[in-house]
């Protein structure tokens, strides 16, 4: 499948996928499966970073590995952790039997390595390579992006009472960040880049179509016009991303209303802003 | 298009964002070429697309990769010709070309610096760059500082007696004795560093401190990733990337075309209140805030108030560094600093700043090392520091 892509074809298979896709995105990801290269993936929340993700690892029928960055994780909860509670019953069950030595070895084997994420999408066993999404890489402190850039540039791992896993096949790893922290140029030089905004209001318009097909064309397009509205507004701190319309979208299918009415807005109005200072500032502008 | 003639487009793009301040290596370079052999390039936005994809890293860089391309499709369509007449001459007239192309990038790159910088007061005032040794003494003293003011465990172990229990370590301990743990050991999170936001006041009444301030904005940019630089006027502006990329005098130049820089009042409430609005994300509980600023506001104290308490909400210390509070006699009596005072932990004196050695003393004195919760507001005030 990967010989034969094109980034036309990514376009429409993303499509079949129902992730709309445009030109520049379709392009990045390509480069990234063609080049072997982790794509960084930065943007506004809310955009679809972490969907292309989802949606690359069906498309390439394969499974999605998902590392979720936050404060504070470190390297073992990335990697691997030994199983220590059955390490120290098997010390107790073997240790009349077997040398230190042996015992040693026996504990410090693969039968007793927890796999995370990153230790799993390397030793991955499927036909495909799997797709690793690191997400919101932001989140996580500088130490560990430093030890991420030297997993990423060999796609190895070496365990000190172990040696040295290298993947069986490269992983396609997507990382996404929301810029609430500057990602370091040491990460940034190993990955293709693509900066992923708001989208035009003819793509959320697809969008619409292909994720809420319930939804009447016209009431798709009433949606859309407002949603764009919202976002040109800066006095809001936390503007609404394409899945805030889809939620909006829904919700509007699900009660059933033929026309956006101020009523309408204000009673939904929570699906598209997540802010109590924003909802007063809409009020307050007359927005609705 | 062949290949000779993508590899010098390639090759002249990465050289002229690198012209620009663009971070533009080898590696990148290659990946563009490599890329642009798999991608079968219809047009001329394809090319630009894949480039883009390939060499620039940052959001901040579009722009400058937009105009580099620009400028470099503009001269091929008018070099063109004289290209093809004088490759008669072999080697030799490929090099001219390229020698051409670049004196051609410098006129361009002075005709750039000549459209940033349309405030002709910042022009004229000459913003040395900081000496390597008060950048290596800055280092030094930053890295001391963000240790004595750490506030949040880190990432890091380190063996303790109290503390949840290390299991691989204990493990590693029982083996010695056959298996036979003896000892528990015990580990907890080390205290280590803290976050820097420093917001930095360009308004009119700080114009004696321009160079100074510009230089250690500059110092604090280059140090580390864990620290964030803004300026504020009358309205707030992150720098950090921009004085990373161009050194002091080129990112004051830029500073001043967005911000309303050393020219009129401050209006330090909607100011701060942009920055707890827009990047709360940037700091924690773990983060100290730098406010650099005489204290002169011009906008209503309410609003300053408001974002004074959102932000002592949201980050572990603040620190306020008033220059004349190096003065004899000085009371912070401004009506900016009288509505501030309540949630500054440290008042410090432009003194502290300057004589950085100084700034880790002083905080290490008035500083007690790790509050486990966040502490009231104090009613008397913060520590006085001359």
């Amino acid at each position: 499948m990967l010989e034969e892509l094109t980034p036309e074809k990514l376009i429409e298979a993303m499509a079949q996928q129902l992730y709309v896709a445009d030109q520049p995105l379709a392009l990045a990801v390509y480069l990234a499966l063609k080049l072997e290269k982790p794509l960084l993936i930065e943007g506004e929340p809310g955009c679809g970073k972490t969907e292309v993700a989802k949606v690359l690892a069906k498309l390439l029928n394969t499974d999605l590995i998902r590392l979720q960055c936050y404060e504070g994780i470190t390297a073992s909860q990335a990697l691997y952790e030994w199983d220590y509670p059955r390490q120290l019953i098997n010390i107790r069950l073997l240790e009349d039997r077997k040398s230190p030595e042996e015992i040693s070895q026996e504990i410090f084997s693969e039968k007793y390595l927890l796999k995370r994420p990153l230790l799993a999408a390397l030793l991955y066993e499927g036909a495909q390579p799997p797709v690793l999404l690191i997400d919101e890489i932001d989140r996580s402190d500088e130490e560990f992006e430093g030890f991420l850039l030297e997993f990423l540039a060999e796609f190895q791992v070496t365990i000190p009472e172990l040696g040295t896993i290298a993947a069986k096949k490269k992983p396609v790893v997507i990382i996404t960040s929301n810029r609430t922290r500057e990602v370091g140029d040491g990460l940034r030089r190993r990955c293709l880049y693509i900066y992923v905004t708001y989208p035009s209001p003819e793509k959320e318009r697809r969008i619409l179509s292909l994720k809420v097909p319930q939804l009447s064309p016209r009431l798709a397009d009433e949606v859309v016009t407002f949603v764009q509205r919202l976002r040109q507004v800066n006095e809001i701190s936390k503007k609404p991303g394409i899945s805030e319309t889809i939620d909006w979208a829904n919700a509007l299918s699900v009660l059933g209303a033929a026309e956006i009415t101020p009523s309408v807005i204000m009673s939904t109005l929570s699906c598209l802003v997540k802010n109590e200072d924003d909802l007063r500032i809409i009020k307050d502008l007359g927005i609705v | 298009m062949d290949l000779s003639d993508l590899l010098f487009l390639v090759t002249e793009v990465a050289d002229r964002l690198r012209g620009y301040g663009v971070k533009c290596g080898t590696a990148e370079t290659l990946d563009a070429y490599v890329a642009l052999g798999l991608v079968d390039v219809a047009n001329v936005a394809d090319l630009k697309q894949v480039m883009k994809l390939c060499m620039v890293k940052r959001l901040e860089d579009y722009e400058v990769f937009e105009r580099v391309f620009e400028e470099l499709l503009s001269m091929k369509k008018s070099g063109e010709k004289k290209t093809r007449a004088s490759e008669g001459g072999g080697e030799g007239g490929g090099t001219r070309v390229l020698e051409k192309a670049r004196g051609r990038g410098e006129d361009q790159r002075k005709a750039l610096t000549a459209y940033y910088s349309p405030v002709e007061v910042l022009m004229k005032r000459d913003i040395p760059a900081p000496t390597l040794g008060f950048l290596r003494e800055s280092r030094r003293v930053l890295k001391r500082l963000r240790r004595r003011l750490a506030l949040l465990p880190g990432r890091r172990f380190e063996r303790s007696t109290t503390g949840m229990m290390d299991f691989g370590e204990t493990l590693r301990q029982s083996l010695k004795t056959y298996g036979e743990t003896l000892t528990i050991l015990r580990k907890k999170r080390k205290v280590t560093r803290c976050k820097l936001v420093a917001i930095f006041d360009v308004s009119g009444s700080m114009d004696t401190y321009t160079e100074f301030l510009m230089q250690s904005m500059y110092a604090l940019a280059r140090q580390s990733v864990a620290v964030e630089v803004f300026v504020f006027s009358t309205k707030l502006m992150r720098v950090s990337s921009l004085l990373k990329y161009f050194g002091p005098k080129k990112a004051a130049e830029l500073i001043s075309r967005d911000v309303n820089i050393w020219g009129s009042g401050t209006r330090i409430g909607s100011c701060l209140t942009s920055f707890t609005q827009n990047y709360s994300g940037l700091v924690s509980r773990g983060t100290v805030a730098i406010i650099v600023s005489d204290g002169w506001d011009t906008g209503e104290p309410e609003l300053l108030d408001k974002a004074m308490r959102s932000l002592k909400n949201m980050v572990g210390r603040i620190i306020w560094v008033n220059p004349h509070a190096d003065k004899p006699g000085f009371k912070p009596r401004t009506i900016g600093m009288e509505t501030a005072m309540p949630y500054i932990d440290v008042l410090a004196g432009m003194n502290a700043l300057k004589s950085l050695k100084g700034f880790t003393r002083y905080f290490g004195k008035s500083f007690q090392p790790i509050p486990k919760r966040s502490r009231p507001v104090s009613r008397q005030g913060p520590p006085f520091l001359r």
